[in-house]
């Protein structure tokens, strides 16, 4: 039906400039490289999905998770994290020792927190990750007032525990 | 204070930071997960194994940053307003401004649906930790205008990066680091057309909180 195939043809078209949008801003600097194309790949590939189906019940949710699933391919497209990423380049080269005790430090936090009250536990650890609070609340599905509190208490546990394992504070 | 203060300062958690390089548990969410998650359909026991997965994977999470973006599903509920709590009236207060902001905008978006125009993160959107506040500019501006946002007091960072975007998501323009608003529109800007902006907060190279997309328009 025509008012139907534009319907979609308008769903497609915002979720793909969503999508590029979307992808632009994971992407960070090297997003000029890698998006230019996104839209277009997207929108053919949604188009692909819809002509795929005998009947749409539900168009808008339906593109929606089409929308998701091309997301998901796209983000995975892009060079993935810390490979040349600045993120894991250290300002300055650092020496053995510092590497020895980073790694030690690393596997107490991951021993700290599987010692851990479970809900503490993921808030610090998505913490010291460095999600956002507004983040946490909408992957956990938690209250602003809940993932500020289990940040704080989750931190404090995990460093009492690290301290616990002989290593002290900053 | 208390853990039970909202405002109680977060610890900012540099030196773990620095040392943790944690290993996700399980494989990478399959599509049908993320489908799931989007659409908010996902059980408790899911949810809680996939975030564990999200917080420990870089990958995962700039997967799950990017869904985010592009906003709930249709007909489901906005779980994240919901859940702040708000009562009725505040509702209805944020509704009646949306309808006047959108009525004194309307003139110079009449022109481009309204889908086109509308993105940003919803989970950085609102005024609690993780977001900043952009102030413009916003709407039809002058091509001397520059970028200007609330600085965030928490957590510390090193600077601030601003983006230009087309509307439709193309890059135009990113900032060097700076260290406080505000940022004068670049050349690449000024050109009369459309555009979207947001900012983020950076510390070392890690984005620590970022703004919303803010649309606006420099006249031919």
């Amino acid at each position: 039906m025509p008012g139907e195939d534009a319907e979609i043809a308008a769903l497609i078209a915002r979720y793909a400039r969503l999508i590029r949008t979307a992808v632009a801003r994971v992407a960070g600097a090297r997003a000029d490289a890698v998006v230019d194309d996104v839209e277009q790949k997207v929108a053919i590939a949604l188009w692909g999905m819809v002509r795929r189906e005998q009947v749409i019940e539900h168009p808008a949710s339906y593109v929606y998770r089409c929308a998701v699933r091309e997301t998901v391919r796209a983000v995975r497209a892009l060079p993935k994290p810390g490979d040349a990423d600045a993120d894991d380049q250290p300002a300055s080269a650092p020496g053995p020792e510092d590497e020895l005790r980073a790694r030690r430090m690393s596997e107490a936090i991951d021993r700290c927190l599987a010692k851990m009250q479970p809900e503490r536990a993921r808030a610090a650890a998505a913490h010291v990750a460095g999600f956002a609070v507004e983040e946490l609340m909408a992957l956990e599905g938690w209250t602003y007032q809940k993932a500020r509190n289990l940040i704080a208490r989750g931190m404090a546990d995990l460093r009492q525990a690290l301290r616990e394992e002989g290593f002290d504070d900053r | 204070m208390t853990a039970d203060d909202p405002d109680r300062e977060l610890d900012p958690a540099d030196d773990l930071r620095r040392a943790w390089r944690p290993t996700a548990p399980g494989e990478h969410p399959g599509d049908d997960a993320w489908a799931e998650l989007a659409a908010g359909a996902m059980a408790p026991a899911a949810r809680a194994e996939l975030a564990a997965h999200v917080v420990r994977c870089r990958e995962c999470a700039r997967t799950w940053r990017a869904i985010t973006a592009l906003g709930p599903a249709p007909d489901a509920p906005d779980e994240l307003a919901r859940r702040r709590g708000r009562g009725r009236w505040v509702t209805m207060l944020a509704v009646a401004a949306t309808a006047a902001a959108a009525l004194a905008l309307v003139w110079w978006r009449t022109a481009t649906p309204r889908d086109e125009l509308d993105d940003g993160p919803e989970v950085l959107r609102g005024s609690a930790s993780g977001a900043i506040e952009a102030r413009g500019p916003r709407g039809p501006v002058a091509a001397d205008a520059a970028f200007a946002w609330q600085p965030i007091t928490s957590p510390a960072i090193d600077g601030y990066v601003v983006h230009v975007l087309t509307v439709d998501g193309r890059p135009v323009w990113t900032s060097p680091r700076v260290a406080a608003p505000p940022v004068a529109l670049p050349p690449a800007a000024r050109a009369p057309g459309r555009y979207a902006w947001y900012v983020e907060a950076v510390r070392g190279e890690r984005v620590v909180a970022a703004s919303r997309n803010t649309d606006f328009a420099i006249a031919p």
